[in-house]
């Protein structure tokens, strides 16, 4: 948390109300952005109670699909393969592939669009992805049970999310309160933040008692881990429901699963329409500059996968093979750093924490001397060197020497020549051009930032393990990333929570439960 | 979601039933005091869990006197009108009394020792030997039979630290004593098992799911942390008994089910840096006696002991006796500690910067309240308050710069209208 953070947080904790921590949108928001809400039943790894999705803001017009006892096999994958051949529907037009010349000639193929998954929490995008997408990618090999060929498909789409969702900057698979908190200042801690339910109501305010709100808040769950008071009441319904099975009654079967449905229905239309109302305070925002070339490595990510699939159902590996650990950690990392420094140039709110921590040379622009010629090291010939100088109009730590950006135009480079408490000269060192379509002149207000980003091709794209990712070496690298044997084994490893109907019979009610109650029998 | 204590599906709960902490502080006055503070208040016992919410926040005074008293954090959370959002889910209980079941009762412990197969090496039932300590019989007075558990298993580790070649193999529902910063609280590790000829291993069962080779994070960690307080209770226990330490391995065995099943996978759990450092956190906190000598002497949180207050009355009183013993907030509170919401609303009352969290209040380190922290920022410090300068500079700074950047995008400020409704 910077200082800057902080300033803001007391603002909006004095207020009541949040306060904006950017003055743009850092993500895209697609038009037709595919919105998904889940429970899982609590104690399961994957098993989910519910899922309720759409692009329609309506919950009415959502579709939702609902098992009434997830650890039946059956009820489970009636709801998840319900579920898998909607998804396969929603992703089918932005699978389809395009023939594009390129640029220095020749051809490629990219898909013909960027598909966009939208959750409510930072916990809902893992349950998805690494948790329910994990625990279909295995299926239809080896000795599984049979699944349609949609719900494999949807564990090796899932896994592609939940694989680029960790690339910074990425805007395919969203987490509403992390994309929120990116963009708002509470008065609560980042903890809080985590319940969308609560960063809405401090975004668009309450009336009367701001705590008293938030803590009857506090009480919904938006999924995947639902209400335990809510399941306390479930409860007895899932029991009648296998109970309804295992005698064959199907008038109590339905009976009890219209009431899974109806309640499931309910709580996750809340959690649909609060991740909706998310989506809109985002669009309600204008977009950074460098959020359309960010959308753009997405699409070009996407149509990776797009030309996978368009082969086979795409496979993923359980861990990845120590070479591309270094490349993917690379690249993340790399990934990192361009979008800090692309948000500071973007927006003046971002750049007001190098601001306050005095990275920043900030004054009215006394001369521009453009005719000011220098040996550059390692030339021959004297070339143009512009003299910029400035009048200060705000407090900086930086020193003579150091390398700075105009922070209107970032291609020009400039190094600090001389500095005091009043005044700055500084020395335009690279893009002169840029400098003059800049359109700076004398009396302007100027803006300078010690940063200094790359911009050349990536330095360092490992080619052979690097030594920090040498001590997975002794497990090879085609058993981690799995040829068709070893995944048939893995997925006849993974297990199932499916329970017969015999020992759902036996599964005891619980009720209510304290809580400092622990699992455990004693005998 | 920590676990170990018990739970029993039949309905003589433990928990209905009064437990009487050994409260053995050193000194009478202290236990008088404390007697007092819980008055006629059902008696709560401390667990792993409270062992867990004091250690991660080991300067909370508040905590401590709960603890030491024996008060049920959740029930007077509730009597504040504060109650706890930590509840757990039935089916998730369920499903953990399962998976234990299975490996030990059901299977005759075949797939415990399966499971444990890798790390400990244990002989198949029928030669196994399982000593259950809760089969010493059920006393009708709960503490007698937390007793006869505990001296059981105290007898039991003799047997196997003394090389016995009839000490049992794996010791089910031990019961260990740990003095808490002088406060004597009974824990109850999911098992222990011998391995033949060496050393002795703990064994902690959880039903979160190890997927291919990797637990949640924060589980995983919470696990950790409840071990190492088992770890040291343990240890403390071999030393009372004459016996080397060392004879415990420096780690802990998770059984948990793999992948997405319900087969047990064990996998070992350093915890040697966990222990050590949970003994210095320990060593360091007050003695419980200190924190009694700065309370008012007639400090009592059973307010109401007749029950002819109106509950209007009653909370003010019972808010204004807890408000006396202070605590230590800060937002993380609400994952260990059942008063977290009372103590919330009290920082947001104070307006303490800590409802940010730990990080705002150890950057705002003298500043205590959000509001003084605005005023720094747009006024600096004043006259009498040069001890803040430093502080009042770096947040003039960032108000400085912030205003600036807002002077550039005239919208900044603005947050996007809810589409169709009047504002």
């Amino acid at each position: 948390m910077s200082l800057v953070d902080l300033v803001m947080a007391a603002e909006a904790a004095q207020s009541g109300k949040a306060v904006r921590r950017t003055a743009y949108r850092h993500q895209h928001i697609a038009d037709r952005a595919l919105v998904v809400v889940a429970f899982n039943l609590s104690g399961e790894a994957a098993a989910p109670l519910g899922l309720m999705y759409g692009t329609d803001s309506d919950p009415a017009k959502a579709s939702l699909a609902v098992s009434a006892e997830p650890r039946n096999r059956e009820s489970r994958f009636a709801a998840i393969n319900q579920f898998a051949s909607d998804f396969v529907k929603f992703l089918a037009p932005h699978l389809v592939l395009k023939t594009e010349p390129k640029k220095g000639g020749g051809f490629r193929q990219t898909a013909s669009s960027t598909p966009q998954l939208i959750v409510p929490n930072r916990s809902t995008r893992s349950y998805l992805g690494t948790r329910l997408g994990r625990s279909l990618r295995y299926l239809g090999l080896g000795d599984t049970h049979d699944v349609p060929e949609e719900t494999q498909w949807t564990g090796a789409h899932l896994s592609w999310f939940a694989e680029h969702s960790n690339l910074p900057g990425q805007s395919t698979f969203l987490a509403m309160t992390e994309s929120l908190s990116q963009h708002f200042v509470t008065g609560q801690s980042a903890l809080e933040d985590e319940n969308l339910a609560t960063l809405l109501a401090w975004i668009d305010g309450v009336p009367g008692d701001l705590l008293a709100e938030l803590e009857d808040l506090e009480r919904r769950a938006y999924g995947p881990v639902p209400n335990p008071d809510w399941e306390r009441k479930l409860e007895p319904i899932v029991k009648a429901y296998s109970d309804g099975l295992r005698s064959d009654d199907a008038e109590k079967t339905r009976v009890a699963f219209e009431r899974v449905e109806k309640s499931v229905r309910e709580a996750l239309a809340e959690a649909f329409e609060a991740t909706h109302r998310a989506i809109e305070i985002l669009r309600g925002v204008d977009p950074a500059a460098s959020v359309a070339s960010r959308w753009g490595n997405d699409h070009w990510e996407w149509s990776d996968h797009a030309r996978r699939s368009a082969k086979e159902i795409p496979r993923f590996a359980k861990r990845h093979d120590p070479l591309r650990a270094a490349r993917t950690l690379q690249r993340w990392s790399s990934a990192a750093d361009a979008l800090e420094t692309d948000q500071a140039f973007d927006d003046p709110l971002i750049m007001a924490r190098l601001d306050a921590e005095g990275r920043c040379v900030t004054g009215t622009v006394d001369s521009i001397d453009t005719d000011n010629k220098e040996v550059k090291p390692g030339n021959k010939k004297a070339s143009a060197v512009p003299l910029i100088a400035v009048s200060l109009t705000a407090p900086t730590r930086l020193l003579a020497g150091e390398v700075v950006r105009l922070t209107l135009d970032r291609r020009v480079r400039c190094v600090l020549r001389s500095i005091d408490d009043s005044s700055a000269t500084l020395a335009v060192t690279a893009q002169v051009k840029a400098l003059r379509e800049s359109g700076l002149g004398t009396g302007d207000e100027a803006m300078f930032v010690g940063l200094d980003p790359w911009e050349g091709m990536d330095p360092w794209a490992p080619d052979e393990t690097p030594w920090t990712h040498r001590a997975s070496l002794d497990e090879t690298t085609s058993e981690l990333a799995g040829d068709v044997d070893d995944r048939a084994v893995a997925a006849v490893d993974d297990g199932a929570p499916d329970m017969t109907l015999d020992e759902l019979g036996e599964v005891t009610l619980v009720g209510a439960v304290g809580p400092d109650d622990e699992p455990g029998v004693v005998l | 979601m920590t676990s170990t204590g018990r739970y029993t599906l039949s309905a003589t709960r433990l928990d209905d039933q009064v437990w009487h902490n050994q409260t053995v502080v050193g000194n009478e006055e202290a236990d008088g005091r404390l007697a007092r503070i819980r008055g006629s208040l059902p008696q709560g016992r401390a667990n792993a869990r409270s062992v867990a919410a004091l250690t991660q926040n080991p300067g909370c005074t508040r905590r401590r006197v709960l603890d030491s008293a024996g008060v049920k954090a959740h029930e007077l959370a509730e009597s504040l009108g504060h109650p706890t959002l930590r509840g757990q889910s039935p089916f998730a209980i369920e499903g953990g009394n399962r998976f234990e079941d299975r490996l030990k009762r059901r299977s005759g412990y075949e797939l415990l020792v399966e499971a444990l197969e890798p790390f400990v090496q244990l002989p198949k039932p029928p030669d196994l030997v399982v000593e259950d300590v809760n089969a010493v019989g059920r006393r009708k007075d709960a503490q007698a039979w937390m007793d006869a558990r505990a001296e059981r298993t105290d007898r039991v580790l003799s047997l196997i630290a003394s090389g016995d070649p009839g000490a049992p193999h794996v010791v089910d529902h031990p019961v260990l004593r740990f003095d808490l910063a002088g406060v004597t609280v009974n824990l109850e590790p999911d098992a222990l098992a011998f391995r033949v000829g060496e050393r002795l291993e703990l064994v902690e069962v959880k039903s979160f799911p190890i997927i291919d080779d990797q637990a949640d994070p924060a589980k995983l960690s919470a696990t950790a942390g409840q071990a190492a307080v088992y770890h040291m209770a343990l240890r403390g226990t071999l030393e009372r008994l004459g016996f080397d330490p060392e004879l415990l391995v420096w780690s802990v065995i998770l059984v948990a089910p793999r992948n997405f099943g319900r087969t047990p996978v064990a996998h070992r759990i350093p915890l040697k840096k966990k222990t050590m450092s949970l003994e210095r956190v320990l060593r360091a906190a007050p003695k419980t006696a200190d924190v009694l000598d700065d309370l008012p002497d007639d400090l009592t949180f059973d307010v109401d002991p007749d029950g002819d207050l109106d509950e209007a009355r009653a909370r003010e009183l019972l808010a204004a006796a807890v408000s006396s013993v202070t605590a230590f907030y800060v937002p993380e509170c609400a994952q260990n500690c059942d008063m977290a919401k009372f103590c919330r609303q009290e920082a947001w009352a104070n307006d303490d910067p800590a409802r940010l969290g730990r990080e705002a209040r150890d950057n705002l380190a003298g500043v205590h309240s959000m509001a003084d922290a605005l005023r720094l920022a747009k006024d600096g410090h004043g006259d009498d308050e040069s001890e803040l300068a430093d502080v009042a500079e770096a947040l003039g700074d960032a108000h400085d710069a912030l205003n600036r950047a807002r002077a550039r995008v005239p919208t900044a400020g603005v947050t996007p209208p809810r589409a169709g409704s009047a504002p």
